[in-house]
């Protein structure tokens, strides 16, 4: 395929003596749908952890266009164009889908203090843009009509479209979706699917964990399979369906 | 839903403001005649305390309401202030015993403010990484720390016997002697206000307010987001006590003396208490605290002491019913109201 957008190489961390991801290696192309896949405690999240900066590795590199990132704060990556969601939804709870979008943006947006205090034009431009682009955001995603709508008061599935939503308006490379489906029924898993085949008609690249077989299957272009923080499978949802070690890692060998 | 009545719209909270401004011009004056007020002036007195607790409280409220961060420590930047400008502005002691120079008072009280900023920015480098009741603790040993100083360091500022003769603030010629003349000190005082308040709209209303709410709702997600927490927090400390250090330095000069005794821990927890009771992440909140706090302190001087008592009790019940504060009564009302009409529908 393309341009590789993101290398991982060689990444590891120790929790302690326990190697919860252990010198794991993938690369996600530009335009790709890619899905990290395992079984409870694989390693997943940690990885994603690593990418988006929230955890340092112990060892290895994270590559994005070129350009080291591990040992970042996240808010450095999320500036360096990767944006993410959360397992457990992270929404600012008491401020309006706007104002969470508003947050979303804060890596693009410029004003410091002084031009705040005093309103100046270039602030005033730059907030009226903001909201534009809020807008359109929720109109992609779908979420406009509960723009004024507190986030704490929006339905489970609507709040992890929010926090999609969120991730997206800051114009990232890479969108990580941290188990994104979870506690959707089956219409809103379309619906989302659909959202995640947009998002990348947009030109952001996707890398997504989740445990519906039947939604990373159905969506991906490629998965790596995580068992015990090491890589047991890299390869077509097909490929990676057909392989024993994945079948023996997910149902159990018999010896 | 967000209500959007024509009090919640922008243009009629525009209007609400323009008419408390009209109302805190006029209302003085039109008492300027009356003699109860008149015998002596200590209306206005109240009237100066009143606006300087509700920039203070406002300060407070920048860190605690909306960035999220607690401080038992915040008479420490009062102090701040409040000396700072002294020594820079006292012919006898500090800057004018050292070198024989002064500041102007209104000078001299906004670079204590600035110094007040650079200790609040200091003290949040380790403060940001600690949680709530770490955070708590520091905040009362820094606000130990500057009374200790105030108190013992008497070379500087002459110990627990404190300074006489604070000078007058005098802006283009005028003069704000508060001996001469209380109510051109309260004008002065409703100004900076004015200016505070406003300010404080503009910041919580920008990308830099935002990002301080964020930290309050969801530190990480905020981080995720793309803002630097720490930094954040920094900030947030640092524009607090320029508030507070700001108040101090108007309280100073208004008062003409200064001791230590005015810094002790309890008065931090008379800060929380107005803000608490006024009702914390908003614009009003602040003001009715620092109002009514202040009032019921001045009518509750006969009980000397005891009046912490009255404070932790109105505490206790603002947090257990109110924790909105005064500000939030009216959501609390027309809450339980609508409750009641769908419980007599229900039933």
């Amino acid at each position: 395929m393309g341009e590789k957008l993101l290398e991982v190489k060689d990444l590891t961390i120790n929790f302690s003596g326990l190697k919860a991801v252990d010198t794991l290696n993938f690369s996600i192309d530009k335009g790709e749908i890619f899905g990290l896949i395992g079984p409870n405690g694989a390693g997943k999240t940690t990885t994603f952890n690593m990418i988006s900066g929230a955890l340092k590795p112990t060892s290895g590199e994270v590559w994005l266009n070129g350009q080291r990132i591990d040992g970042n704060y996240m808010y450095q990556t999320n500036k360096l164009g990767i944006a993410r969601t959360y397992q457990n939804i992270n929404l600012f709870r008491s401020m309006t889908v706007l104002e969470n979008l508003l947050v979303g943006q804060h890596c693009r947006l410029t004003c410091g203090l002084a031009p705040a205090i005093l309103r100046t034009p270039r602030e005033r431009k730059e907030e009226a843009a903001a909201v534009e682009k809020a807008k359109e955001t929720l109109e992609f995603c779908g979420l406009h009509e509960k723009i004024d709508v507190y986030s704490n008061s929006l339905s489970y599935g609507e709040q992890r479209i929010l926090e999609i939503a969120r991730a997206l308006v800051s114009d990232p490379y890479l969108i990580i979706l941290d188990e994104p489906a979870a506690g959707m029924n089956p219409t809103e898993k379309n619906s989302l699917a659909d959202l995640v085949q947009r998002i990348r008609a947009k030109g952001v690249t996707v890398l997504l964990v989740e445990h519906d077989m039947k939604f990373v299957m159905g969506i991906t272009d490629r998965i790596c399979v995580l068992n015990y923080g090491k890589r047991i499978a890299l390869g077509t949802p097909a490929e990676v369906q057909a392989n024993p070690e994945v079948i023996e890692a997910y149902l159990g060998g018999g010896d | 839903m967000k209500e959007q009545g024509f009090f919640q719209s922008k243009k009629g909270k525009t209007v609400i403001a323009v008419v408390a401004i009209a109302l805190a011009i006029i209302i003085p004056l039109m008492m300027d005649n009356n003699i109860i007020f008149t015998q002596n002036k200590y209306f206005y007195v109240l009237l100066c305390l009143i606006g300087i607790y509700t920039i203070v409280t406002s300060g407070l409220d920048i860190l605690f309401g909306y960035t999220g961060q607690i401080s038992f420590g915040h008479a420490g930047f009062f102090c701040i202030g409040a000396y700072g400008s002294v020594l820079l502005s006292h012919t006898q002691w500090g800057l004018g015993k050292a070198t024989g120079y002064v500041l102007t008072p209104i000078l001299s009280i906004f670079i204590a403010a600035c110094i007040a900023a650079a200790v609040g920015a200091l003290l949040a480098i380790p403060a940001s990484k600690l949680v709530f009741h770490f955070l708590s603790m520091l905040t009362i040993a820094f606000n130990q720390i500057v009374y200790l100083i105030a108190n013992n360091f008497s070379w500087l500022t002459n110990g627990s016997i404190g300074i006489t003769s604070v000078p007058a603030v005098t802006l283009f010629g005028i003069s704000f002697a508060t001996t001469t003349s209380k109510l051109k000190y309260y004008y002065l005082v409703l100004f900076f206000v004015v200016v505070f308040l406003l300010v404080k709209t503009h910041i919580v209303n920008s990308r830099v307010g935002r990002g301080l709410i964020a930290i309050r709702e969801n530190p990480t997600a905020a981080n995720g987001c793309g803002v630097n927490v720490a930094k954040y927090k920094i900030m947030s400390f640092a524009i607090s006590a320029f508030y507070v250090g700001f108040a101090g330095g108007l309280y100073v000069h208004m008062i003409g003396f200064i001791s230590p005794d005015t810094f002790v821990q309890n008065t931090s927890v008379i800060f929380i208490t107005m803000l608490l009771f006024g009702g914390s992440g908003n614009l009003v909140g602040p003001i009715l605290g620092a109002a009514v706090i202040t009032i019921i302190q001045e009518g509750l001087q006969f009980l000397a002491d005891y009046r912490m008592l009255i404070y932790g009790i109105v505490l206790l019940l603002i947090i257990l019913f109110q924790p909105q504060g005064i500000a939030g009564l009216g959501n609390t009302i027309s809450g339980a109201v609508s409750k009641r009409k769908r419980g007599a529908a229900n039933g």
